[in-house]
């Protein structure tokens, strides 16, 4: 019945956007607003991502099947909403809200300039955190070229300045010490052991001395609530989501300490829903969202 | 809860906004009233049955894997 919803998801999505696909190409291409946008024309997409369909979203998300083709952002962007039951808030960015809640408690003091998303697909949760520092330049990136395209379009539109491009985290072409904050929702579980690795190592590289990288993803407890318990098995089930399962069995303090941080400045800690920062009916049930934690 | 509009979102029709909805409670409901009834089948049938079998608990995840889709 999962898998079944899950599909059904995908193609209440799919006919809206088919229908539409060059009116939302045009618009995303030549949309007015602020921001920019690079995809690369010669870009090697992971093994990871092209050995199975993330997600049963066929052509996962890096399938370009025309030019300036935007179709796989427009469809998650309706998908999410109803795979995550809208409980993710009408902007599809309450984990970034909750994010951005444990920066002001915990980092208060730091006023990021220059913030990288890694894995930003359609840019739900970079767009939120240009309002929140507007002195801060945002750069969003992700490997699927109809996402950051559709994310620009997004962002356009919105009226948000994000500097979105189509890049693997693991090695990002910004230069060295560059951001004073690298961030990532949801990103980690869809990689493999050798990518996780790398891209802490990439976000290590990437932070200025004093910098933070936080980077969010799904808990494996034994105690489920119901939002949670459902993105669990949703993943579990779903069995195209192979280094999900294998996540929650790494040391990834370790592993950061491995990329280079500091034992000391390095921890594995999680933000409760309904703490402040956070939104809505989403909130009620409270419960713990890791979040790997390590200053350079 | 609504979707806000922006300018890129898909448009949909009536019949489309119908289904979206219609997937969107259905998971609810399947969050909400079905998925909690796992861990109570767990307990009473699969753990137990699992015992029975091994002569021990479950150790990790992955050996449990056949025994949980096993069960309706
Ligand atoms: C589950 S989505 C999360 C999207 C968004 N951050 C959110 O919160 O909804 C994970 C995203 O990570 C991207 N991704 C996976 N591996 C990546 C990599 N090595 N470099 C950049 N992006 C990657 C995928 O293309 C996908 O868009």
């Amino acid at each position: 019945m999962q898998r079944t919803s899950q599909e059904l998801m995908w193609d209440s999505a799919i006919d809206s956007v088919e229908r539409s696909l060059p009116d939302l190409i045009h618009r995303t291409k030549f949309g007015n607003g602020p921001g920019t946008l690079r995809v690369s024309g010669a870009f090697e997409v992971p093994r990871y991502h092209t050995a199975a369909d993330i997600h049963i979203q066929t052509g996962a998300y890096h399938t370009d099947n025309c030019s300036d083709d935007v179709a796989a952002g427009a469809i998650y962007d309706r998908a999410l909403h109803v795979y995550a039951m809208g409980l993710l808030g009408p902007e599809n960015d309450a984990l970034a809200q909750l994010l951005m809640g444990y920066f002001a408690q915990h980092h208060g003091g730091h006023v990021p300039r220059r913030i990288l998303d890694m894995g930003c697909a359609i840019g739900n949760c970079t767009v939120p955190w240009a309002p929140a520092f507007p002195q801060a330049e945002v750069y969003g990136i992700d490997i699927g070229a109809p996402y950051v395209r559709y994310a620009h379009g997004r962002a356009k539109s919105l009226g948000v300045p994000v500097s979105f491009s189509q890049q693997n985290a693991e090695r990002t072409d910004f230069a060295e010490a560059s951001f004073d904050l690298v961030v990532s929702h949801i990103l980690l579980h869809e990689t493999s052991h050798s990518a996780l690795r790398n891209i802490l190592k990439e976000s290590y590289r990437l932070l200025s001395p004093g910098g933070t990288m936080l980077h969010l993803d799904i808990a494996r407890t034994a105690h489920r609530p119901p939002l949670e318990g459902f993105l669990l098995e949703w993943e579990v089930w779903n069995n195209n989501e192979h280094f999900y399962g294998s996540l929650g069995d790494i040391d990834l303090e370790k592993a950061a300490i491995e990329a280079g941080f500091e034992t000391q400045k390095v921890r594995l800690d999680s933000v409760r829903t309904g703490a402040d920062g956070d939104k809505g009916p989403y909130g009620s049930g409270g419960y713990d969202w890791p979040i790997l934690v390590a200053t350079r | 809860m609504a979707q806000a509009a922006h300018g890129v979102l898909a448009p949909t029709v009536h019949d489309e906004a119908a289904r979206n909805a219609f997937v969107q409670s259905f998971r609810r409901h399947l969050a909400e009233e079905v998925l909690p009834g796992v861990p109570n089948a767990y307990r009473t049938r699969i753990e137990p049955a699992f015992v029975k079998a091994k002569g021990r608990a479950p150790q990790h995840r992955r050996e449990l894997r056949p025994w949980m889709t096993a069960d309706p």
